[in-house]
Parts: C-alpha cells; structure tokens; sequence
C-alpha cells in the first residue's frame, strides 16, 4: 500500500522548505520530494556533507540566507519525512505520486500536493553550443561556488541573466581568467534598475560587490553583443561574438574573438513545471520572463483540485519572493486541511506586504532589463543545433513551420523534444523560433508532458512488478 | 457554390477522412474537411505505426494488398517521407497449436498472391535474437512485403497533399451535429456555421457513434486503449515489426523501441489519453522476461493509442490510404471496385459480425 500524506510537498528549495516548516509547526503529516542530496534547491545548494567551512562569511549572502532556513527546516521539519535523491516520475489517479528513490520505485499518497519544483536556465544557442567546455551559467557557478572547482583558465561570460555579473565575479575570485563578459543586453538599460534597487539593499550591496571584483580584475564587458561562434577539436577552444543586426547580419567591424576553455552562457531563468503540467494544472505564459507559469487562484490554488504551486515553479521572483510565497502556500494548505482558521491565513497574507510588493516590482523590472530580446535564435546560423538529444537544427525546425507545424505537439515531427531530456533544454528554445513566425502563444502552447516526466529504467519497473507479486500472493 | 458548400464534406482529420479527402480532390470533387482540433493528432498520431497484411481477416486481406500499393508510392505521391519502410512483419507461435492455425493461414494467404512463410524456431531466432530463450517458440508467420510507418508524420502529410489539391481544411471546427432532411443528410453544423453539400463523410473515429446519434442512427462502437512505450534511441537491435498473441514492438527508424502489450488493453468509456501506473508495472511484469536486453533500457515516453471496434479495430493506420480510394469511387462511381460488401452497415443487425471483425485477428 501506498504511504499516505496530508501534503507532499516537491522540491526543497526556499519555497519547498518554508512551507514544510509552516506545515509541520500546525502538526501536519508531510512529505518533501527531491532529486538532490540536501535541502536547499538551486540557490541555496550547499557543498558535500564531509566538508565544513573555515569562513562561511566567504561564502556569500546566499550561503548564510540558505543555513538559516535550512537550520530551521532541521528543528521544525523534523517531523516530516525527507525524501532526498529521489524523482517523482509521475502522478497518478486517485492523488498518487510514483517515485523513484536510487533503484527502488514507491508509490506514496497525498491529500494536498504542493509543487516547488523551482527554476531551470533559458539556454543560451548559438553554432557550436554543444560542444565541451560549453556550459550554463549556473553550472559553472554550481562548480565554482559549491564544488569549489574551476573548470578551466580562460573563460567567456555571457548572456542575458542575473547570473551573469555574479558568475563572473565568482570565477574572478576563484582565480580564473575572464576573456570577456558578453550581454546582448546594452548597458544602459541597466540603468533601469537603480531606482528599485534602492529598496533591495541586500541585492544591492551584492551587486556592488560583484561590480568592484570585475572593475579591480579589469575583465572587459562587451555590452550589446551576441555569441556567434565557438570552435574547437574536441572542446571548445574559441569564441566569437559581435553585434546583429535584427537579419542576424554581422555589424561592420564588431566581430570579437577570443582563445578560451569554458564558455558560459545562459538566457534567463525560467519556471520548471514539469509536473504540474502532467498533471493537467492550467498554465499561462508570461511575455516578461518568457516561460510558463502555473495559474493560481485565489492564492496558490492551481485549477487542479488538491493542488498548490508555489516558488520559481510558480512565478520567477527569487529566493525571498519563493520562501514568502512557500510560507504562505504552506498556511493556505493547511487552511484548507482546517489545521488553522481562515482568519490566521488571512492575516497572515498582510504580513511585510509592502516590502513583497517593492520586491515583486524590482523583480518584474529586473527581467524587463535583462530580457534578451524576442527571437534572439532567429538571427543565428541555420545549422545551429536547437534540440541537442535528437541534433535538430533551427533550419529543421523552420523548414516543420513551413510544413504548416504551429504548435509546440506538431513541431515533434521533427524530433524537436524527443530525446533523452524529453524537451526539458530545447522547449524555450523552440517556442522563440515560433514565436518569431508571428503565431500566438495560446495556439503554440508548450510540450505535452505525460508520465513518465523523467526516464524510468525498465529494471526497477520489473523489481517493483516482482515485489507487487509477492505482497499480493 | 458558396463559401460554407461543396459536393463533398468530410467530417474528421485523421488518416482516413484526410486520404478520402484527397482522392475525391484528385477526381474533381470539391471537398471541405471538418476537423474539430488539427489533422492526424488524435487516434491517426497515435497508432502503433505497423502497415501489414498478414493475419488479417479474410474479406480485408484484399484492402490491406491493395493498400501496400499505396503505401509504397507514398513518397513520391506526396514528397514526404512518411518513414515507410517494408523489413517485415514476424509473428510468434508460442503453441504447437499456433503454429499450425498459422500454416492454414499462410496457406490461405499465398492463394491470393501474399508473399508469406513459415519460419522454424532457429530461423526465427536468427531473425530476432533478442528473445530471452526460455519464452517458448514453436516457429513464426513472416511477411516480408509488410512494414512500419511513422504515424506522426503519415497523416499530417496526406493533408497537406490534400490541401495542395484543393481541398479546403478547416481546422479547430469542431461539427455539433447532422441536420438530415427526408432521409438525407444535408448539412453539418459547427458552432458558428453551417455547411452543405451532396454527401457528408464521418470520419470521426471514436467520436463517431456521437454524430451519428445526432440523426438517429446507432453505430456500435467500442472504444479500448492500448498504452504504448517507447524507450530511449538505441543502435538498430530489430528491423521487422514483432507481434504475439499477447505484445508487439517495433524499432523506430529514429532507434526507439516502441513496446506494448496486450494486458494494457482495456475497455474505456471516454477517450482518456492518459497511461496509468498499472500499465507502467505491467511492462515490468512480462518485457525483461521476453527481451532480457530491456533491463538495460529505460522507458522516455508513454502514450494511449485508441482502438475503435467497428471504426476500423485498430486497422485504420495502414487501411486509412485505400478506404481513401474506395470511398472517392464510392461517391463518385457509387461502388467501389474492391469487395466491401462484408463490412456493410446492416451486418449489426444481421447479427453477422463475428468476434474477430470486432477486434484484432491474430
């Protein structure tokens, strides 16, 4: 039989955690779900278990921010059930979720599921992308800041990201050389920023800080700019970038390149909603941060009864925005488990609303300026890879819209999503190049998700059927 | 003839409504076709893919013969390659007694000119080494001139083909009802328009027996759902296309297997898409036994064909390009060349239709 819970929360990032801990403080029976080792999530990633630090104040805002709530998640979580290393693969009738924990499948139950899967990077495409030494910026920052491991001398930074200016500072400290910091975005629009900044110290002082290592190190920022090229035998070894006109023509004489080993480039943050979408939520786009969001009513309510979303799954805003938002998910579910009365939930949502409000704001400002621009893809080589499971090239894929393919199912005919990731890294991608053809996101959608939403090997599906004959013998 | 009238209107997208589409196009009819979401995305898009003649039922051997032809003009017909590709169909005796229902059938078979034979179990083997030695062979039915076909891609095609020639394709249109008059039927109305003409064509698959109820008439239609699962690209492990009396698989060209297996069948009274967890345990249950190199391979996708007894039983993917051609002589000639005449309507109430006209024959 299925283990049973009043609320399964998935993902254990700031939102996830927040909302066990407000569970568990009004004696729930919960459930945390997640892939990776430790709580935390993405921003909050912490290094191996068998490390300790000799100055955690090195360490950044992030590292002290994520200790508390995870210290916190330990004493008040202690009553809830980690569920750590493991993937949900797919929800089921009847509230259950299938899981997969190392080589072991389980089923558990839920009476409330809330989804804080997180955020996932926006790729960044260009000829060339797929080779080694190529990697996302929050990759590489996984590698730096939390691994403690440069993975190369000479690095080009690039994209349109709030990783951007951290990332390269972070290499910059670790002692690595930065070639070059590349943004399409232009400078000025960076301007935008300082008025809501003013508000967010703590984002503030970070940013200062990240500006004074690129300033003292001297490491050039190329503003405006687009990576066109990298080459190499076996990695990458070079680098191009230059300024494209809206053809994706070369501007005269804007052509930069550079010899380097690791090139680290992403567009954006995005939500990651695989499971939602599973199971049926409704989803809408948001033009702003380019991804879709599950839609919630009144408050983390999907349209999918028994269902909750909250975090960068649910709506880009940032580890304070997620824990906020995990908190208050966490209160409305256990409203409606009638654990507090509606009145607590309802005075609870007044709590710091100004400085939410001014947070959310700086937010959406933040990915208006930083936003790369729509069909940056568009403006590339024809024989850029898109989808790197499957090798489709954006001329593949601009060839299936000629075909009269306009919506993200149709433009599966070729191959686009149909690997390993099922979709997860080329999704954003593909839909920008149909966008660019002028047809309306409601038509285009996104990639149909059903179970399994992870692969799920055939083994552990033939030891589970073994143990089901048993139990039932 | 105005904007919402044409000789012919065909109510449904799919393999079937698109082929019959584009040959009454090619023979001078005007044609609207009626597609209530986009073409080939329902049952069409979600066969197994498989185009055989062997095993079928004696009265539609012929149409399934006939429609090979079709099927391997495909390419140069409609300049696409539909991923049609002939390495094989190969049939499983499990049972001595299997094997010897199979020499009657082949026998039957070559009468009529089908290229088929009896393999012995090493043969078989050699063809499919694949499978685990304990699962019991007595032998297989091999027919070399059947085959695969990508059913993401077949239908979408036959469309656009169809559209080339003129047909005019409205698409998300769903039609809400038939409006007959003395014994004809003579419009299909959607939710904003009404469409006329001289003869209306449902091709509507499961949906079918509802728009038929719209005039009166029961068409009895059963609805099961086989789940299907496809695995991660893999080298080229198995060219033909493998089929038992309880699962079949098939390596697509992209190298993805996809699986299925009979228990996942089951009667299902809406069109749910979705595959349950049972179905997942199930693969579990009976795949590494039959093909032990499974265990090394993950399942990446699922997804839920639909069978229609008395649509075409699950025969519509490979059927679909010559039901085409005989309902295009059909409207235009009044009768088709081929013999359909087993599959008349009356046959319901004759009380004729025996259990394998409903369902797959093996």
């Amino acid at each position: 039989m299925a283990d049973a819970f009043e609320a399964v929360i998935v993902g254990m990032g700031p939102a996830g955690m927040a909302a066990a801990i407000e569970l568990c403080r009004r004696g729930a029976h919960v459930a945390v779900v997640d892939e990776n080792p430790q709580p935390g999530g993405q921003v909050y990633r912490r290094f191996a278990q068998e490390f300790t630090a000799e100055d955690e104040t090195s360490l950044g805002v992030n590292y002290a921010k994520g200790k508390k709530l995870i210290e916190e998640f330990w004493k008040v979580g202690k009553q809830c059930v980690v569920l750590n290393d493991t993937h949900v693969w797919g929800g089921f009738a009847d509230n259950q979720l299938a899981l997969r924990h190392a080589d072991k499948i389980a089923l558990i139950k839920y009476k409330k599921l809330l989804l804080a899967e997180g955020a996932s990077e926006r790729p960044s495409v260009f000829p060339g992308w797929t080779l080694p030494g190529v990697m996302t910026l929050g990759g590489l920052q996984k590698l730096v800041s939390r691994e403690f491991l440069l993975p190369g001398k000479r690095f080009l930074i690039a994209g349109a990201s709030p990783l951007l200016i951290p990332v390269a500072a972070e290499v910059l400290k670790a002692g690595g050389e930065v070639a070059g910091i590349c943004t399409v975005v232009p400078l000025g629009r960076y301007l935008n920023l300082f008025p809501k900044l003013v508000f967010q110290r703590e984002i503030l002082f970070e940013a200062i800080r990240h500006a004074f290592e690129i300033v003292r190190r001297n490491a050039p920022v190329f503003s405006g700019y687009t990576v066109v090229s990298c080459a190499g035998e076996k990695r990458i070894r070079k680098a191009g970038i230059a300024k494209l006109d809206a053809n994706g023509r070369i501007a005269g004489g804007s052509m930069r390149t550079f010899e380097i080993d690791i090139l680290a480039a992403s567009n954006g943050i995005i939500t990651m909603s695989r499971l939602g979408r599973q199971l049926g939520c409704r989803h809408e786009y948001d033009s702003e941060g380019l991804c879709w969001q599950v839609k919630t009513a009144p408050f983390f309510r999907s349209s999918q009864a028994d269902i909750y979303a909250a975090g960068d799954s649910h709506v880009i805003g940032g580890r304070d925005l997620a824990e906020w938002n995990g908190r208050m998910a966490g209160l409305e579910i256990a409203k409606d488990l009638g654990r507090i009365p509606a009145d607590e939930f309802n005075r609870r949502l007044s709590d710091n609303a100004g400085r939410r409000e001014r947070l959310r704001r700086y937010v959406s400002t933040l990915q208006r300026v930083l936003s790369p621009g729509a069909n940056q893809i568009g403006r590339q080589d024809l024989n850029t890879i898109v989808c790197r499971c499957e090798q489709v090239t954006l001329g593949d894929v601009l060839s299936g819209i000629e075909k009269g393919c306009r919506t993200m199912h149709e433009i599966k005919r070729t191959r686009v999503g149909m690997g390993l990731c099922q979709g997860r890294v080329c999704e954003s991608i593909v839909t920008e190049i149909i966008l660019g053809k002028g047809i309306p996101i409601e038509e285009i959608g996104y990639f149909g998700i059903r179970q399994p939403i992870a692969p799920i090997p055939i083994a552990l599906l033939e030891r589970y059927a073994a143990q089901d004959a048993r139990e039932s013998a | 003839m105005g904007k919402n009238a044409a000789d012919v209107i065909v109510i449904g997208g799919g393999i079937v409504g698109s082929s019959i589409a584009l040959r009454l196009c090619e023979s001078g009819q005007s044609v609207i076709l009626l597609e209530k979401g986009r073409i080939g995305e329902e049952a069409s898009g979600r066969s197994g893919g498989g185009v055989r003649q062997q095993n079928r039922h004696p009265a539609e051997l012929p149409l399934a013969m006939e429609a090979i032809k079709i099927w391997a003009a495909m390419k140069d017909e409609l300049d696409c390659d539909v991923g049609y590709r002939r390495y094989g169909n190969i049939n499983y005796a499990h049972s001595p007694e299997k094997l010897e229902s199979y020499r009657k059938t082949a026998e039957r078979e070559k009468s009529i000119g089908l290229d088929v034979e009896i393999l012995s179990p090493e043969e078989t083997r050699y063809i499919t080494p694949f499978l685990s030695d304990k699962i019991p062979l007595f032998g297989a039915k091999y027919c070399p001139s059947d085959g695969t076909a990508n059913p993401l891609v077949v239908p979408k095609a036959i469309g656009r083909a169809a559209r080339r020639k003129g047909t005019e394709i409205r698409e998300n249109t769903p039609v809400l009802k038939l409006i007959c008059d003395r014994n004809r039927v003579t419009a299909a109305v959607t939710e904003k328009e009404t469409y006329s003409g001289n003869t209306f064509i449902n091709c509507t698959g499961p949906w079918a027996r509802g728009l038929c109820n719209t005039i009166g008439i029961d068409f009895p239609i059963v609805i099961k759902k086989e789940s299907v699962f496809v695995t991660e690209a893999i080298p080229p492990i198995v060219r033909p296309f493998v089929d038992s009396d309880w699962f079949w698989f098939r390596q697509a060209l992209e190298g993805n297997i996809h699986i299925a297996g009979e228990p996942t069948k089951r009667p299902v009274d809406d069109f749910d898409k979705s595959v349950d967890f049972k179905s997942f345990v199930e693969v579990g249950r009976w795949l590494p036994g039959v093909v032990p190199y499974a265990r090394k391979l993950n399942i990446l996708r699922a997804f839920t064909g639909l069978i229609i007894a008395a649509g075409f039983s699950g025969h519509g993917f490979c059927l679909g390009p010559v039901i085409g051609k005989i309902v295009c002589e059909m409207v235009t000639a009044g009768k088709s060349a081929l013999d359909i005449s087993q599959f008349r309507y009356s046959r319901f109430e004759e009380g004729q239709s025996s259990k394998e006209e409903a369902i797959r024959v093996n």
